[in-house]
């Protein structure tokens, strides 16, 4: 059974008294374990086809089968539940919570579903070391560098041990050798500890690292090839 | 909730130019509030005071059916001063003292001019007990000794130039209804604070007051003190029930009902002002509340991605904003606090009620812990209604508006 299974979901922006349609009927599968990217230019979808597998909007039609279970049409309270345990976020822009420390950005989705802050601690640590932040654990986001606040975000979204992570354009606001750390550490959370991981980008260096490589264009996926075809497809020979 | 609390503690210190600004509206607000009321209070109980300890006691018996005729002051209603109930008055559990008095009417001739009076006459001794605050607006107070001396409105001896020593003669009808008259000295005058006091007040002591109007043994009234206020009405009952029907008992917000109508009416405007700039903090809260749901928007988008719900949004402005009241009124009951100790330590303030030539009362201002509750609960309330609007429109927000947002 795929993690993920979308089927027919199509999503219009109302703009004044015109339906911009951005979504056009999309169907897709992820499995567990994927390091996938949604590739496609300015205004293709992206965001849209995300934020509607990350719960933080609704479809107007189609099915969302997330392990199984039907999640079109949930109420918003729902949604916020099935988010804070199943799906975590990483943004371009970072978005961390300014007045808390890094440790206080990591636990807290772990705290807004109520779980003993003490048992929790060293689960928050780990994953803190896992991404090379235990030296920064007490400082604030202002403190800290992109590269070091994307850190955050990536441990903020990964110690609700989600089913998937979702990150739209996570380099976007990075330098080129941040954002090859970035990569990396995340391809390596990803081959350690099998997590799955659905980008959105339109930068090479991340599909270049992708498994698996979905295009899409106006609002339909354009075809499901795979990595080593898009990649040939998009930069015309595979590295290495 | 800890969580929640935290995070709205530190949005609270985060924003520290508005924070201040609804601080300060707050802790103008409450402390404006607190002082006013304690500064009523403070005038209420010193009028109060003065009437209850300086003028008429906590309470009066007179004859049945003299206080219905009070304005004539009819000698015929006498009570004598030998009458075995009223020495069981004294031994209420409640009553300190009672003082016999005479009140009537007179003429105040000084040669050839008359002027009508309103005469009390006080025994000096046992006044002294029921009214320790007689003599305080009284230059010259009358002894035990002053037999033929009097005490006059300041604004009266004025008007007819009289200088003390001077010699008056004051003319009055007897209980018998035969006109007399006694030769009366200037001794002091009577600047009285209290506007609602005659201006033609008369002080003479009670023996030659008796002479006068041939009534040895006799009086029109008993002034009573209690111990404790508090228990008046109890103490007036019990003495109702002791003296019976040849008696009536009047405790003083009877007998003044102005003085309690005026304290009514200065806690009531004070209230509505203190109410108005309760209001004026409310209203900064509300207005800085709401800036900052629109400048956090993409960070409400946040916390609703990593799962917040919409009623904990709505909960954390709300707590930002009481915990800003909890912070900006304690200061402002320090601040009010501290300026009421100050006066405290100093003995009060003084008021001029009167005009020019009076002197005015003292007012010790005071913190009531009910108003102090009521200031802080108004403030504590008023801040989270003010903050049920902006905390709407924070927990109504789109996570996907809110996330696109700057
Ligand atoms: N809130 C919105 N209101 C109206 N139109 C929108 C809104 N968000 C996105 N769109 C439109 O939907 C389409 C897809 O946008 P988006 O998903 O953001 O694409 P991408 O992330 O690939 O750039 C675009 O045409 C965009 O203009
Ligand atoms: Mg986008």
């Amino acid at each position: 059974m795929s993690l993920i299974k979308l089927q027919g979901i199509t999503k219009a922006y109302q703009l004044g008294k015109t339906q911009v349609p951005a979504l056009k009927g999309i169907d897709l599968a992820v499995e567990r374990g994927e390091f996938a990217v949604v590739m496609g230019p300015s205004g293709s979808g992206k965001t849209t086809l995300l934020n509607i597998i990350g719960l933080l909007d609704r479809a107007d039609a189609g099915s969302y089968l997330l392990d199984g279970e039907e999640l079109a049409g949930r109420d918003f309270n729902e949604m916020a539940g099935l988010r804070n345990k199943k799906i975590g976020f990483i943004f371009q822009s970072f978005n961390l919570i300014p007045v808390l420390n890094v440790i206080e950005n990591i636990e807290f989705p772990c705290l807004l579903r109520r779980e003993d802050k003490k048992l929790l601690r060293a689960r928050v640590e780990r994953v803190a070391e896992h991404v090379g932040l235990s030296h920064v654990l007490a400082h604030k986001p202002d403190e800290l560098s992109g590269g070091q606040r994307q850190r955050v975000a990536i441990a903020r979204a990964l110690v609700t041990e989600p089913e998937i992570v979702l990150a739209d354009e996570p380099t976007a606001n990075l330098d080129s050798a941040t954002s090859e750390q970035i990569l990396d550490l995340m391809q390596r959370l990803n081959a350690d500890s099998g997590v799955t991981f659905l980008f959105s980008t339109h930068d090479p260096r991340v599909m270049r690292r992708a498994k698996r490589v979905v295009q899409i264009a106006d609002g339909r996926l354009v075809d499901g090839q795979d990595a080593a075809a898009a990649n040939v497809a998009v930069l015309g020979a595979p590295p290495h | 909730m800890w969580t929640f609390l935290r995070l709205a503690l530190r949005n609270v210190t985060r924003a520290k130019a508005r924070s201040a600004i609804t601080l300060a509206a707050l802790f103008f607000g409450a402390g404006m509030s607190l002082f006013l009321q304690a500064f009523v209070i403070g005038v209420g109980e010193s009028l109060i005071d003065d009437t209850v300890e300086g003028r008429i006691g906590a309470f009066q018996v007179h004859r049945a059916g003299y206080y219905e005729k009070r304005d004539r002051q009819p000698l015929a209603l006498d009570i004598r001063q030998d009458d075995v109930r009223l020495s069981r008055l004294a031994a209420l559990p409640n009553v300190k003292a009672v003082t016999p008095r005479l009140t009537f009417n007179a003429l105040l001739t000084t040669g050839a001019r008359a002027t009508a009076v309103s005469v009390t006459a006080v025994d000096v001794e046992s006044q002294a007990q029921v009214l320790p605050r007689a003599w305080q607006y009284v230059d010259h107070p009358l002894t035990a000794q002053d037999e033929g001396q009097f005490v006059l409105g300041m604004e009266l001896s004025r008007a007819l130039g009289l200088q003390p020593g001077a010699t008056l003669m004051l003319q009055a009808q007897t209980q018998a209804k035969r006109e007399n008259a006694l030769d009366v000295e200037l001794r002091g005058t009577l600047g009285g604070a209290n506007p609602l006091e005659s201006k033609r007040a008369v002080v003479l002591p009670l023996r030659h007051a008796q002479k006068l109007l041939g009534m040895d043994g006799k009086v029109t009234e008993l002034a009573v003190q209690v111990k404790d206020r508090q228990q008046l009405d109890a103490t007036v009952q019990a003495a109702r029930e002791l003296l019976g029907s040849d008696f009536e008992v009047h405790a003083w917000h009877e007998l003044r009902p102005a003085i309690k109508d005026v304290t009514f009416v200065q806690r009531a405007i004070l209230s509505f002002v203190s109410f108005i700039f309760l209001v004026i903090a409310i209203f900064g809260v509300a207005n800085t509340l709401l800036m900052s749901v629109m400048e956090r928007t993409k960070e409400i988008g946040t916390l609703l991605a990593v799962g917040m719900k919409r009623g904990q949004v709505a909960l954390l402005f709300v707590l930002e904003a009481l915990a800003q009241a909890v912070l900006g009124s304690a200061l402002g009951l320090l601040a009010a606090w501290l300026v009421v100790s100050l006066f405290v330590m100093r003995g009060g303030f003084e008021l001029s009620l009167g005009g020019e030539g009076t002197s005015g009362f003292t007012v010790v201002p005071r913190l009531l812990p009910q108003y102090v509750g009521l200031v802080l609960g108004a403030t504590w309330v008023g801040s989270v209604l003010a903050a049920l609007y902006p905390a709407y429109r924070a927990g109504k927000l789109r996570p996907v508006e809110a996330l696109a947002s700057n």
